[in-house]
């Protein structure tokens, strides 16, 4: 098992390029394949955490050439745990992805499926490279993939799909110039070879510079206030497993990946002490946190409001980074687990509250709960990790932010993390309300009372299965984190802060 | 020897139960069976300290088990039991399920023995109380839950700041009495005040229990505030504070009550001044004022939900709750048995001698005697006036009485036969504590050297009601009801509650829309530039000119006519375009310039 | 007939109040008056109700749909 590293990327890869092959003679045949991949890239990083945590890093050579001219593969504590989360939500995803793909995009299934892995594939590439410019090609096969898989989707999927489209580009453009400046002035790509040879160039122009290009693209690619407009348009019109997939996943491969460049490739005393862009993207962080609350609390379209509150939540997780202590960055990192987990399943419910009715819009949300009780009470647990109940996970990861801000003396981050829950709670609760309580015409309690009950209307196993799944995997990270920050997250967190 | 459970388990286990079980029998089998094991499980506890989890390098403690814990934990089963009884007929599951994970996070606090267990469980009951709220489904019910659950998690993130700087600035999380100095307590002391509704942020009960269902207020009575009043004995007893805001609470409660016409409101005023005893007795300090406190939080929930219980039997046969709506329709005839023991409940709050209010409230005006306190002791006899007035002679006079008006009678009967054995058995405790107290004194904290039964004590009693009774008949017409609402110290939050969601939705929409208006305009016209660059320059010039010889104020004659109109047309065109948020076709002017200024920031700061 | 019987009782309760000793636990001077009770009640009694319905005339009261 010495190739999993690789293994992990080129199993998606390769199937990704079957399914249209046997999506040619049989299209029923893809779903299985899809699966049966990500299951595999699942397990395989499972096993890799789990080498990581008994032996340390692993290093993998492609091809058995050295570095820095050889591309190496580098999982240590923080990779291994962002790839489990990745492949984890993929396969999650995937499972869902048939029935609503069914409906949703039934005479392009194939093409879905056969993008869906490559834009895995990306998102683990990126996750287990050690290598710059490797990074860059995973990142551009990620980008590309979601922007198609955003264009199929409904009316106004094209026009977001364009807009982040260029707004992507941009931002990959900006990383392959930072990444191309740093090769001029250190002629190495290699993140671990990179980290040694940039000390003794803190004071050049060219390497600030390029760390400048680096942060601005990154957060145009995650979506952090004011970079995210592209972000509401995109998430809310595409079909609904792609927006899970995205919100959950994408936006944190962006986040790890600014914590490898801040951190690891740049030395935490060049980010917080000689250039304080810390402070910056914390003070953008606040104001990302506010605004995104703010925008969702007056949206009347599901997804449009969970992408809005998806701005916010990267906003904690980049305050996190920007506190740059050990308790924000444990904070950072339990979000960036909590927000995949909440996020993938408030997006997943949301696509199922449109399967079967029809509606995105939350004034329309009546009686939901009779018809589909259990994906009413697993969007109703994910709210609450959203606003930060314990025990679930949401109250933990929230819990050590404040702790940060407190290490910090920082008092301003408190406030607004304390209000934020509350700003959630509003949005939140709305749609609870709809959901649960929307009187239809004229309501006597006895009516309640003699029972007279529709149908359950339930979504198909097939959807409901991954949306029970992660909400129990809410309750039960939430209940088990210490256990998950003793063992990785404490590791995970790059040395020198 | 069976291990007890956490009792706070065995409810939330059972709320898990409930949707599992199929019949109708199976379910009630279960809705009064859990209330009953959780009872032999408390009578299994003995003290200590039990339960232990590590946790995130600490300890969590979920079984603090003494006197005063076991004291509130055996009415809070009881009470549960009881309401059990009474809500049974209702067939909604999810109304169940939430009733039993509130009595379940409640019992949870009141044996909490460290502050994370207390946090998670306070929490936890905080959102399944709004589901009792909501539950009701009317507008008022839904805003009104809204708001409670608003108000709720403002005093959770009070507390979990307090107890983060608390821990953060003693490293210990055990539970116990905090010192009421510097930032980390007050908070705390504010999320424990918000709870136990002490004005000025008492709003919420007031605003939000007379809304909730008929069933789930009687829950909702017991056992929000009075965890916070075991809260408060525990962390803050003796503090002076408490005591001037628990006498002021009293007073302001049976204020409040005079003016109220909404039944359950009343009644919701009066669990506000009853409170103000026990805050009052816990900031009293000393062992005959927590015992006089914890005393009157165990009578005070049986009275108050017999109360409720009546008031919602009330509203579950007529379908008013308003006075004015109920008074003279002769409620007195058709459901005599309801009257009597709702008059039980009321003369116990009112602390008539036998019934079980005469003997904890005596203990806390007792002790503000004994501590010297002569303004307290006169604020908590008055507000005794007030009480008798209102429960005892305003409410049931004019919900059952009434002089007869022209509305004539209304269809009206006795509620089914479990409300009424609810009541039934809810008074009879009632009756029984009061006549024999040393049940009730053998399980307070400390041990009791009072005699409620004196002379002098039953004498004073009797001239008190008496004599309220005869300023009643006094005033006995301007009492009644009618249709008017009281302003309280809500209206600081809803007035600008309803004003801030305006100012996120029409200005801000709209400013972001103007903006997006204007560069999208720009970049309009930036296309129609390259379409074309040949006929730019003409354009620019032509526009210009039309603009100019327009201002002038007369056309002449242009050299191009046509292609000036045609050229007017296309201006108009590109000036003409509406953008919605979903439609607009050229956001990337936007977005573009947003990075461009982004990366100059960068690169200024770095 | 009914009103009579109040009035009697409230008398026979005064009274009673002038053979019970009061001075074992007295910690206040007026405990020890005569009928106090009764007078407090009484007279806080209608305090209570003419202050309260002072304040919600000429302040507190409004129509039942003021926040509407």
């Amino acid at each position: 098992m010495s190739h999993s590293p690789i293994l992990i990327i080129i199993i998606p890869l390769i199937s990704s390029f079957f399914v249209p092959l046997i999506g040619w003679r049989k299209k029923n045949l893809c779903y299985p394949l899809v699966v049966l991949a990500l299951f595999i890239s699942s397990i395989l990083s499972l096993y890799i955490m789990g080498s990581v945590i008994t032996h340390g890093s692993i290093y993998y050579r492609l091809g058995g050439w050295e570095p820095p001219w050889g591309i190496e593969y580098r999982i240590d504590y923080l990779n291994g745990f962002m790839a489990v989360i990745v492949s984890f939500i993929s396969f999650l995803v995937a499972i869902y992805s048939r029935r609503s793909g069914e409906q949703e995009l039934p005479d392009r299934i194939v093409h879905f499926y056969c993008i869906f892995l490559l834009l895995v594939t990306g998102l683990l590439g990126m996750v287990v490279t050690g290598d710059m410019f490797n990074l860059y090609v995973f990142l551009e096969i990620a980008s590309l993939a979601a922007y198609a898989l955003i264009a199929i989707g409904e009316d106004g999927a094209l026009m977001g799909s364009f807009n982040y489209l260029i707004m992507g580009t941009i931002g990959a453009c900006f990383y392959l110039l930072g990444v191309g400046y740093l090769y001029i002035v250190t002629g190495s790509l290699n993140m671990n070879d990179l980290s040694q040879i940039l000390p003794g160039l803190y004071h050049s122009r060219v390497v600030r510079t390029a760390f400048a290009l680096f942060i601005v693209g990154l957060a145009l690619k995650m979506g952090l206030f004011p970079l995210h407009t592209w972000l509401p348009d995109a998430y809310t019109h595409a079909p609904s497993a792609v927006s899970a997939l995205l919100a959950s996943v994408m936006s944190k491969v962006s986040v790890y990946i600014m914590i490898r460049i801040m951190f690891t490739v740049f030395n935490p005393y060049f980010s917080i002490e000689l250039i304080p862009i810390t402070t910056m993207l914390s003070w953008t962080a606040g104001i990302a946190i506010l605004f995104g609350e703010i925008m969702a609390i007056v949206q009347p379209d599901l997804k449009r409001m969970l992408a809005y509150s998806s701005v916010a939540q990267i906003g904690y997780i980049v305050l996190g980074i920007g506190l740059a202590n050990t308790m924000g960055l444990t904070g950072s990192l339990l979000h960036v687990l909590n927000h995949a987990l909440t996020k993938g399943c408030l997006f997943l419910g949301a696509g199922a509250i449109t399967y079967r009715r029809g509606t995105r819009d939350i004034r329309q949300l009546g009686y939901l709960h009779v018809e589909m009780p259990f994906t009413m009470a697993a969007f109703t647990i994910a709210a609450l990790s959203m606003i930060g109940i314990p025990p679930t996970c949401g109250f933990f990861s929230k819990y050590y932010l404040i702790l940060g801000a407190i290490d910090a003396r920082q008092w301003i981050w408190v406030i607004i993390l304390l209000l934020s829950s509350l700003l959630n709670a509003i949005f939140f609760f709305r749609v609870i309300e709809n959901a649960y309580f929307k009187p239809l015409g004229v309501i006597h309690e006895s009516s309640y009372d003699r029972g007279e009950q529709e149908e359950a209307n339930e979504v198909p196993l097939g959807m409901l299965i991954p949306i029970l799944a992660l909400a129990a995997a809410i309750i039960l990270t939430g209940i088990f984190s210490g256990k998950i920050i003793s063992t990785i997250i404490q590791f995970a967190i790059p040395e020198g802060i | 020897m069976i291990k007890p459970l956490p009792p706070a388990a065995i409810f939330i286990l059972g709320a898990l139960l409930i949707p599992l079980a199929r019949t109708k029998r199976l379910k009630q089998l279960i809705l009064l069976l859990v209330p009953a094991v959780a009872f032999l499980d408390l009578l299994y506890m003995s003290h200590g300290i039990y339960w232990i989890y590590p946790f995130l390098g600490y300890e969590l403690v979920l079984g603090k088990v003494d006197k005063l814990s076991m004291c509130f934990g055996y009415i809070f089963v009881i009470v549960a039991f009881l309401g059990m009884i009474y809500a049974i007929h209702v067939k909604e599951d999810g109304q169940h399920i939430a009733t039993f994970f509130h009595i379940g996070s409640s019992l949870g606090v009141v044996f909490a023995g460290d502050l994370f267990t207390l946090l998670i469980f306070w929490e936890i009951m905080a959102v399944s109380g709004v589901f009792l709220i909501w539950y009701q489904r009317d507008k008022a019910a839904l805003d009104a839950g809204f708001r409670y659950i608003l108000v709720h998690l403002f005093g959770g993130s009070c507390l979990l700041a307090g107890i983060i700087i608390h821990v953060v600035n003693r490293g210990a999380i055990e539970f116990g009495p905090i010192e009421y100095e510097g930032l980390s307590s007050q908070l705390i002391l504010i999320a424990f005040i918000i709870n136990a509704a002490v004005p000025p942020l008492h709003a919420w009960l007031t605003d939000a229990y007379p809304e909730g269902t008929v069933t789930g207020s009687v829950f909702l009575t017991a056992f929000v505030t009075k965890s916070a009043v075991y809260v408060l004995a525990r962390a803050f007893p003796g503090v002076e504070l408490l005591m001037w805001l628990g006498a002021v609470m009293a007073v302001y409660g049976v204020v409040f009550a005079v003016l109220e016409n909404d039944i359950r409101r009343l009644l919701a005023y009066h669990i506000v001044s009853q409170v103000g005893y026990m805050v009052c007795g816990v900031g009293i300090g000393g062992e005959m004022a927590i015992d006089g406190a914890t005393a009157h939080a165990f009578c005070h929930i049986l009275y108050k939900a017999l109360l409720f219980m009546g008031a919602g039997a009330v509203i579950y046969t007529t379908g008013k709750k308003k006075l004015n709506q109920l008074e003279g329709i002769g409620l007195y005839k058709k459901m005599p048995i309801t009257l009597t023991l709702y008059m039980i409940g009321a003369f116990s709050i009112s602390g008539v001698p036998f019934f079980n209010g005469f003997i904890s409230k005596s203990m806390v005006v007792s002790a503000a005697a004994l501590k010297h306190e002569p303004v307290i002791e006169l604020m908590l006899y008055l507000a005794s006036i007030g009480t008798f007035l209102h429960t005892g002679l305003k409410l049931p006079y004019y919900t059952f009485f009434g002089r007869p008006s022209e509305k004539g009678e209304i269809e009206a009967k006795e509620p089914p036969f479990n409300m009424l054995l609810a009541m039934g058995l809810t008074s009879f405790l009632c009756i029984l504590i009061g006549c024999y107290p040393k049940i009730l004194y053998d399980i307070l904290p400390y041990p009791v050297d009072y005699h409620p039964y004196t002379p002098d004590h039953v004498i004073g009693a009797i001239q008190l009601l008496l004599l309220t009774g005869a300023a009643f008949w006094l005033y006995i017409d301007k009492l009644r009801g009618e249709p008017t609402i009281t302003l309280d110290t809500d209206w600081f939050y809803r007035k600008p509650a309803k004003a801030f969601l305006w100012l996120c939705d029409i200005p801000l929409n709209n400013f972001r829309l103007t903006v997006q208006d204007f560069l999208s305009k720009a970049v309009g016209f930036l296309t129609e530039l390259s379409k074309n660059p040949y006929t730019a320059p003409t354009v620019l010039v032509l526009s210009t000119q039309i603009s100019i010889t327009k201002a002038l104020n007369g056309l002449r004659g242009q050299p191009y006519p046509d292609k000036v109109v045609e050229l007017k047309k296309k201006l108009k065109g590109i000036n003409g375009i509406i953008y919605i948020e979903n439609r607009y076709k050229n956001p990337l002017a936007l977005n573009i310039s947003l990075v461009l200024i982004f990366l100059l920031l960068c690169t200024l700061f770095v | 007939m009914k009103k009579v019987l109040f009035f009697i009782s409230i008398i026979l309760a005064c009274l009673a109040d002038l053979f019970i000793s009061h001075h074992d636990h007295a910690p206040f001077w007026w405990h020890k008056l005569p009928a106090f009770d009764a007078l407090y009640g009484f007279i806080g009694g209608i305090l209570l109700i003419i202050v309260a319905q002072a304040l919600g005339r000429y302040w507190l009261q409004k129509d039942a749909d003021y926040y509407d």
